[in-house]
C-alpha cells in the first residue's frame, strides 16, 4: 500500500495536483517516517509554494531508526520504477527545475522517470552524528535535503538563513577534489547538487550586495558542473566580468571532462551569449557553427545572438527584425525585449508599435520590470522624461538588477541636462555591473560636459581597462584629448573608434558625430583637405547637419575661401537659424569678404564659376559623366 | 549635323515620350510633349509612306537593327513607335543624334532589354492598378501593388510614389508646425536619403532621373547633374530631365560649358528648348536664344506651340522688350484662352507698361476660370500693387506662395512689397525663400541685397549684391546699388570701382553714375579725378544736348577745380563759366562773379602751360 500511495504521490506531482500529492505523500510518512518520504513530501509542499511548510518539515527533528538508514531503503522501494527516486541524488532535478521557474517541472522531471539510475552518487548521505543518535534533521543527512531547505528559505527571502543553511564557501571543495577523478568515470548526465548550491549561493551573495562573491560562487557553479546555465546567464546578466575575462572563462571551462560527447556544443552556445563588442569575428564564426552544423536557425536563442550582434554595430533596422522574429516565436523572451525595445526607441517610426507593445507587455505581465521599462522606454520618445523617469524607477525598483532601466534612468536625466542625477545614476549602474564599461563611459560624458576634465579622463580610463576596442570609448576618449589640446592623440583616437567601428551602410547615421569630431581634429592639426573631406562625408549622409555645415564654413574660411564659406555658414543657419556662434562667423566672413574689396569680384566674375563650381570638374572630366 | 526641320525620327519619339510618360505619371512632361506634338503640322505627324523602319536604316546605314525594333506592342500608332514599353532602350532612330564625341552615349544591352519587355508583360496588369491608385493619390496603395515587379517602369512608379507620399507626408508634417518658431524654413523630407540609396545603382534611364531628382534634394548637385546627364543619354525626350539639368545650373557659364556635354548634337531641337528654357530661368537670356525660339517656332519646327511663344515673350520681357512681349502674349491667349501657364510674365509685362485696365482685365478674367493656381494669385497681386493696394497684394502672392513654395517669381514680388512697405526682416524672409527656390535668380539676391541693406546690414548686403553681379554681370543697377552700399559703409573707393564698373556701358543712369562717382572723388580730396568725371558729364550733356541748367554744378564744379583745386586749365574754366554764366542756372551770378576772376588768373598767370596758344584765345575772347 506504501508503495502505491508513493505512485499516487508521485503521478499527482507530475498532474499538478499539490494537495492530493500532499494528502498521499503525508500518509506514506506517517506510514513509513523514511527520510526520503519526506523529502519528497517537502519537495512537495515546495512546488505548492508553501515554502515555510517544506522548511519546516526539513529543519525539524527526524526520527532515524537506526536499522533503517535510507540507504536501506532503496532496495525496498525499489520494487517500482518510481521508487527508484528514493535516492538523494534525484531530487535536485525538482529543485534545479524550481530554480528555472514554476510551470516548467514537467520537462524537467520528465527525464528523469526515464534516464534516472538508482543511487546517485552526488546524493551521498551526511548523516551526522546527531542522526546517528535517532534523532536528526533531515538538512543534516543529505546535501540534496539542504539545498531545498535553502531554496526555501532563499523563496521566503530569509536570505541570511539561507546562507547559513548553505555555507559561506563550498563545504565540498576538497572533497570534491578528492572525489574528482572516481566521478569522471561514472555515468552521470544530470546536474550535480554541488554546482547548484554554488549557483544558490551566488545569488544570495547577489542579494547581500557582495557582487565579487557571488562572481565567484557562479564561476564556481559553472566550474563543477559546466551544464549548469544559470549560473551562465547570471554571470552574463549583471556583467560581473570584464568581456575579455568573460571570453577566457567561458572558453575555458571543462566541457571535454564533464561532458564529451556534448562539449564542443555547449562550448558554442554559451560562447554565443556572451557580450558581442569583442571577439567579434569568433562571435561570428561560433553563429556560423551553430547555425550551420547544428542548424539552430529558428532558435529564439542563436537569434538572439544575432540580433545582439547587430545592436552592437547599431545597425537597429537589422536587430529590429531579428527580434521581432524572436518575439514571434516565442512571446516573451527576456533577453531579446530590451534589444527590441531599444531598436524601437532608435526607429522613430515604430513609435506607436511601442505604444503597443508597451500596452501589452503592462497587461500580461504587470510584475515583470520590463513591461514597466518599455512604459518608459515610450514617454522618453515622446520627451517627456519625467514620467519616463517613474516608469524606469518603477522597473528597477521592481527588479534592482535590471541594468537597461537604471541606463535608461540615467539617460533620462542627462537628456534633460540633469547633470548630477544622472551621475549618480549611472554609478549605481557601474556599481551593480562592474564588469560593463557602459556606465563608466556614460559618466565620463556626463563629466566632459560639465567640464570635469579630471574626473572624466578617471571615469574613460576605467572604462577603457574594461574594454578597450569599444568605438564610443574611443570616440568619448578622443574628445577629453581633444579637450586638453593633444590634437594629433585626438585624431588618431578618432580614427581608430571608425576604423573599429567598421561603418556599415545602414549604420554611417552613428558616427557622424565621430566624424565630426575627426574633422574637427583634423581642422585644428590644420589639415584642413582632410577636414573638408571628414565633414563633407557627414554631409552627404546627413545634408542638414548644421554642425558639420557651420564646421565645413570655418574649415573653408581658413582654408581662405571665403565665398565657399560664407555659403555653408548660410545653409548651416537656415537649418539652425539662431545659432550664435556661425551669426558671428559668418558677420566675420561677411566683412573679410568686405575687406577683400571689390576688384575680386569684377574681374574674377567669370573665372569664378569656372574654377570654383564644383560642377565644372564634373564637367571636365568626362568620364565621370560616362 | 544640323536639323532642317521635324521628321519622322522627332515626330516618333515624341510620340514614344508621351507614353511612357504619362505611363509613369510625368505630368508635366507629358503635357509639355503633347503641346509640341500637337504643334507639329498635320501631315508631318503621320508615318511616312514606306515602311519606317527602312527609312531608318537608310538613315543609319552603320547600325545593325537592334533585335526589340521588331517587338511591337503596336496596340497604340503604328510602325516604329514601339518604344511604348521599351522606354528604357534607346530607339535605334536616336542614336544617330548622338555627337560622335558625346562621351555618354551608353545604349542598355539587348538583353536587359528583352527582360524588361517580358517582366513589363508579365506585371501589366499590376501597372495599370498602380496607375490608377497614383491617379487617385492612393500613393502607399500604388506602391504596394508594385512591390513584388521587377521591370524598371514598375520600380520607377514604385519609388515615384514612395517619393509623392513622402513629401505630401513632409508638407503635413511641416504644416502642424505652422505659426509656431520651431517651424522649418522647408518641409523636410527625411526618406530622401532611403529612396536615393535604393536607386543608386540603377542603370534605367528613368530611375536615373529619380536619382538625379533625390540628389539634387539632398544638396549633392554636381552627382545630380552627372545622373541626369546619364539618364538624357539614353531617354533623351524626358522632359523632366531636361528641367532637372536645369535647375542644377548655376548660371549662364555653366548652361555654356554644359551644352557640349550634353548628350546630343548641339544642334538638336531639344538641346535648344532646353537653351531657351534655362536662359529664360537665369533671367538672361540673349539675341542667340531669341534666334533660337523663332527658328523653332517657324513652320519647319513647332509652329504655334504655345509653350514655345510663351518662352519667346518671355525673352523678349527680359530683354525690356515690353511692348512686343505684351504683343505676343495677347497672341498666346487668343490662341489658347485657357493656358494659365507663364500668365505671371506677361502680368509682370503689364505691369511695368502701366497698363492698369488690361492687368485688371487679365486678372478678373482668370480669376473666374482658376482661383488655386499660383500664376493667379500672382496676377491678382500684380493687380492690387499696380494699384498701390500694398496689403492686399502682398495676401495674394502669400497665396501663391502658400500654393507653390518653389515659386519664385511669387516670392520675390512679395519681397517687393515688403520693401514698399519698409518691412525689411519680412522682406528678408521672402526673398531668402525665392533665392532657395531658385539660386540662379539674380532677382532674388539683389532684393534680398536691398532688404539687408534697408535694414543696415550692409556687410550682408554686400555679399548678396556680389551673388546677383555674379549672375548678371552687366547690370548696371546692381552695379549701382553695390557702390551705393559702399560708399553707405564708408568705402568710398570700392564704391567708385563698382561705379565704373557699371559706367562700363551706356544707360539711362550713366548721368547719375557719374555724378556719383564725381561726388565721392570730391568726398577723398582727389579733385583732380572729380573734375574728370564732371568734365565727362558736361561732355556727355553736351553731346546729348542737355540744358546747361540741369548740369550747372558740373560746369561749376570744373571751373573751381581749375582755378583753385590744382587743375590749373584756366582756359577751360572760363568756357565752362561763361556758357554757364550765360544760361539760366540759379549759379548765374556766382558763375560771373568767378569768371571776372579766372579772367584776372589768366592775366595774372601768363606763363601756364600752352600759355601761346591760350593767351592767343584769351585775346579772340577779349576782343
Amino acid at each position: 500500500m506504501v508503495d502505491r500511495m508513493r505512485l499516487w504521490r508521485h503521478d499527482a506531482m507530475m498532474q499538478h495536483l499539490y494537495d492530493t500529492a500532499t494528502f498521499w505523500g503525508d500518509k506514506v510518512l506517517s506510514f513509513t517516517d523514511d527520510p526520503n518520504d519526506a523529502f519528497w513530501l517537502a519537495q512537495v509542499h515546495f512546488m505548492a509554494d508553501q515554502f515555510s511548510r517544506a522548511e519546516s518539515l526539513l529543519t525539524r527533528p527526524f526520527p532515524i531508526r537506526p536499522d533503517e538508514g535510507p540507504n536501506q531503503h532503496s532496495p525496498m522501494n525499489g520494487h517500482h520504477p518510481l521508487m527508484k527516486f528514493t535516492s538523494f541524488a534525484v531530487p535536485l532535478h525538482g529543485g534545479s527545475g524550481i530554480g528555472k521557474g514554476k510551470g516548467k517541472e514537467k520537462e524537467h522531471t520528465g527525464p528523469i522517470i526515464s534516464a534516472r539510475l538508482p543511487a546517485g552518487t552526488g546524493g551521498m548521505i551526511e548523516a551526522t552524528a546527531q542522526g546517528r543518535s535517532g534523532v536528526a534533521r533531515l538538512v543534516d543527512m543529505s546535501v540534496a535535503c539542504r539545498y531545498l531547505a535553502a531554496q526555501c528559505q532563499f523563496q521566503q527571502g530569509k536570505w541570511q538563513a539561507a546562507v547559513e543553511m548553505l555555507g559561506e564557501a563550498n563545504p565540498f571543495k576538497d572533497a570534491e577534489r578528492t572525489r574528482a577523478n572516481a566521478k569522471v568515470d561514472e555515468i552521470d548526465t544530470g546536474i550535480k547538487v554541488l554546482a547548484s548550491m554554488c549557483y544558490l549561493r551566488g545569488l544570495l551573495m547577489q542579494k547581500a550586495n557582495r557582487h565579487e562573491k557571488a562572481k565567484h560562487c557562479f564561476m564556481e557553479a559553472l566550474t563543477l558542473d559546466v551544464k549548469c546555465f544559470e549560473a551562465l546567464h547570471q554571470l552574463v546578466a549583471s556583467q560581473a566580468m570584464t568581456p575579455d575575462e568573460e571570453w577566457e572563462f567561458i572558453q575555458n571551462l571543462p566541457y571535454q571532462e564533464q561532458e564529451p560527447d556534448d562539449a564542443e556544443f555547449i562550448k558554442l552556445m554559451y560562447l554565443s551569449r556572451l557580450r558581442k563588442n569583442k571577439h567579434a569575428e569568433e562571435q561570428t564564426t561560433v553563429l556560423r557553427r551553430l547555425v550551420q552544423e547544428y542548424s539552430l536557425m529558428d532558435n529564439p536563442d542563436i537569434l538572439y545572438a544575432f540580433a545582439d550582434q547587430a545592436y552592437t554595430q547599431f545597425r537597429w533596422a537589422d536587430c529590429f527584425a531579428i527580434t521581432s522574429r524572436v518575439l514571434d516565436l516565442t512571446s516573451v523572451h527576456e533577453l531579446t525585449l530590451p534589444l527590441h525595445l531599444a531598436c524601437m526607441f532608435h526607429l522613430k517610426h515604430l513609435r506607436s508599435r511601442l505604444f503597443l507593445l508597451a500596452h501589452d507587455l503592462v497587461r500580461k505581465e504587470p510584475e515583470n520590470a520590463i513591461a514597466w521599462y518599455a512604459v518608459g522606454i515610450w514617454y522618453l520618445t515622446a520627451g517627456q522624461y519625467k514620467d519616463a523617469r517613474q516608469y524606469f524607477g518603477k522597473a528597477s525598483l521592481m527588479d534592482p538588477k535590471f541594468s537597461p532601466a537604471w541606463a535608461a534612468f540615467g539617460h533620462s536625466f542627462s537628456l534633460e541636462g540633469e547633470r548630477e542625477p544622472a551621475l549618480t545614476a549611472y554609478a549605481t549602474c557601474a556599481r551593480l555591473y562592474p564588469g560593463s564599461h557602459l556606465p563608466l563611459t556614460f559618466s565620463g560624458m556626463e563629466h566632459i560636459i560639465t567640464s570635469n576634465l579630471a574626473l572624466a579622463d578617471e571615469c574613460l580610463d576605467a572604462a577603457y581597462i574594461i574594454c578597450d576596442n569599444d568605438p564610443l570609448l574611443l570616440n568619448e576618449k578622443g574628445v577629453m584629448a581633444y579637450n586638453r589640446g593633444h590634437y594629433d592623440r585626438a585624431v588618431e583616437l578618432f580614427e581608430k573608434a571608425i576604423d573599429l567601428a567598421g561603418v556599415t551602410q545602414t549604420s554611417q547615421e552613428v558616427w557622424l558625430s565621430t566624424y565630426i569630431n575627426l574633422g574637427t581634429g583634423y581642422r585644428k592639426l590644420a589639415r584642413y583637405e582632410d577636414a573638408k573631406s571628414a565633414y563633407e562625408r557627414v554631409t552627404r549622409i546627413d545634408p542638414r547637419s548644421a554642425p558639420a555645415l557651420a564646421f565645413l564654413g570655418m574649415t573653408l574660411h581658413l582654408m581662405d575661401d571665403v565665398d565657399q564659406a560664407i555659403v555653408r555658414y548660410h545653409e548651416a543657419l537656415s537649418i539652425e537659424p539662431m545659432n550664435p556662434f556661425v551669426l558671428e562667423l559668418l558677420n566675420m566672413a561677411l566683412e573679410q569678404n568686405v575687406e577683400m574689396g571689390v576688384a575680386r569680384h569684377i574681374p574674377k566674375m567669370k573665372a569664378l564659376d569656372l574654377s570654383d563650381s564644383p560642377l565644372s570638374d564634373a564637367v571636365d572630366d568626362p568620364m565621370s559623366v560616362g | 549635323m544640323s536639323y532642317p526641320g521635324v521628321d519622322w525620327e522627332i515626330v516618333s519619339s515624341l510620340k514614344a515620350a508621351i507614353r511612357d510618360c504619362s505611363a509613369r505619371r510625368l505630368t508635366v512632361a507629358t503635357k509639355w510633349a503633347s503641346e509640341l506634338l500637337l504643334s507639329i503640322p498635320e501631315p508631318k505627324r503621320d508615318a511616312p509612306e514606306p515602311l519606317p523602319e527602312r527609312t531608318f536604316a537608310t538613315s543609319t546605314p552603320a547600325r545593325s537593327r537592334s533585335p526589340h525594333a521588331s517587338v511591337s506592342f503596336n496596340h497604340q500608332s503604328p510602325g516604329p513607335s514601339q518604344a511604348a514599353h521599351e522606354s528604357q532602350h534607346s530607339d535605334p532612330e536616336l542614336d544617330t543624334l548622338h555627337h560622335p564625341d558625346a562621351p555618354t552615349f551608353q545604349p542598355l544591352p539587348d538583353e536587359v532589354i528583352a527582360q524588361e519587355q517580358a517582366w513589363e508583360a508579365e506585371e501589366e496588369d499590376r501597372l495599370i492598378a498602380a496607375q490608377a491608385y497614383y491617379d487617385a493619390r492612393e500613393f502607399l496603395r500604388a506602391c504596394d501593388v508594385l512591390e513584388i515587379c521587377r521591370s524598371s517602369r514598375a520600380r520607377f512608379l514604385y519609388f515615384y510614389s514612395r517619393f509623392m507620399f513622402t513629401e505630401k507626408k513632409a508638407e503635413r508634417e511641416w504644416h502642424l508646425s505652422d505659426k509656431k518658431r520651431d517651424q522649418p524654413p522647408v518641409p523636410i523630407n527625411t526618406s530622401l536619403r532611403d529612396l536615393f540609396l535604393a536607386v543608386q545603382n540603377s542603370t534605367d534611364p528613368w530611375l536615373l532621373f529619380l536619382k538625379a531628382l533625390f540628389l539634387r534634394r539632398l544638396g549633392r548637385r554636381e552627382e545630380a547633374v552627372e545622373a541626369s546627364l546619364l539618364s538624357l543619354s539614353r531617354y533623351p525626350w524626358n522632359w523632366s530631365a531636361w528641367m532637372l539639368l536645369g535647375k542644377c545650373l548655376g548660371d549662364g557659364e555653366e548652361l555654356q560649358s554644359m551644352l557640349p556635354f550634353l548628350p546630343l548634337p548641339p544642334t538638336h531641337p531639344l538641346v535648344h528648348l532646353f537653351q531657351v528654357k534655362v536662359s529664360n530661368d537665369l533671367a538672361s537670356p540673349s539675341d542667340n536664344e531669341l534666334a533660337l525660339c523663332d527658328r523653332l517656332l517657324t513652320e519647319k519646327f513647332f509652329p504655334g506651340n504655345t509653350w514655345l511663344m510663351a518662352q519667346k515673350a518671355t525673352i523678349l520681357f527680359h530683354m525690356h522688350l515690353y511692348v512686343p512681349a505684351g504683343a505676343l502674349f495677347e497672341k498666346i491667349i487668343a490662341k489658347d484662352p485657357h493656358r494659365i501657364d507663364d500668365l505671371d510674365t506677361y502680368s509682370a509685362i503689364l505691369f511695368v507698361l502701366e497698363e492698369k485696365v488690361k492687368l485688371s482685365k487679365l486678372a478678373f478674367d482668370f480669376l473666374e476660370q482658376e482661383r488655386d493656381r499660383p500664376e493667379i494669385c500672382c496676377v491678382i497681386g500684380n493687380h492690387f500693387s499696380s494699384r498701390n493696394d500694398h496689403q492686399r497684394a502682398i495676401h495674394y502672392y502669400m497665396r501663391a506662395t502658400q500654393l507653390d513654395r518653389t515659386y519664385l517669381e511669387a516670392w520675390t514680388l512679395l519681397g517687393h512689397e515688403y520693401i514698399e512697405e519698409k518691412n525689411g526682416h519680412a522682406a528678408v524672409a521672402a526673398y531668402r525663400a525665392a533665392a532657395d527656390a531658385d539660386r540662379k535668380d539674380y532677382r532674388a539676391w539683389y532684393g534680398l541685397a536691398q532688404a539687408y541693406e534697408l535694414l543696415g546690414m550692409y556687410t550682408y548686403a554686400l555679399y548678396y549684391y556680389h551673388r546677383a553681379t555674379a549672375l548678371k554681370p552687366y547690370d548696371v543697377r546692381i552695379w549701382q546699388a553695390t557702390g551705393n552700399c559702399y560708399a553707405d559703409m564708408g568705402r568710398p573707393r570700392e564704391a567708385i570701382e563698382c561705379l565704373k564698373h557699371a559706367l562700363q556701358q551706356e544707360h539711362p543712369l550713366t548721368m547719375a553714375l557719374l555724378e556719383r562717382v564725381a561726388k565721392l572723388y570730391t568726398d577723398l580730396e582727389e579733385y583732380g579725378e572729380a573734375a574728370a568725371h564732371h568734365r565727362r558729364i558736361v561732355e556727355l550733356a553736351q553731346s546729348q544736348d542737355k540744358t546747361v541748367e540741369e548740369f550747372s554744378k558740373s560746369y561749376m564744379f570744373v571751373a573751381r577745380y581749375h582755378m583753385y583745386l590744382g587743375g590749373g586749365d584756366l582756359n577751360l574754366a572760363k568756357e565752362y563759366l561763361e556758357i554757364l554764366s550765360k544760361s539760366h542756372a540759379e549759379e548765374v551770378a556766382q558763375a560771373s562773379d568767378l569768371l571776372k576772376k579766372v579772367r584776372i588768373l589768366i592775366e595774372q598767370k601768363p606763363d601756364a602751360q600752352g600759355r601761346t596758344v591760350k593767351q592767343a584765345r584769351v585775346a579772340d575772347v577779349e576782343s
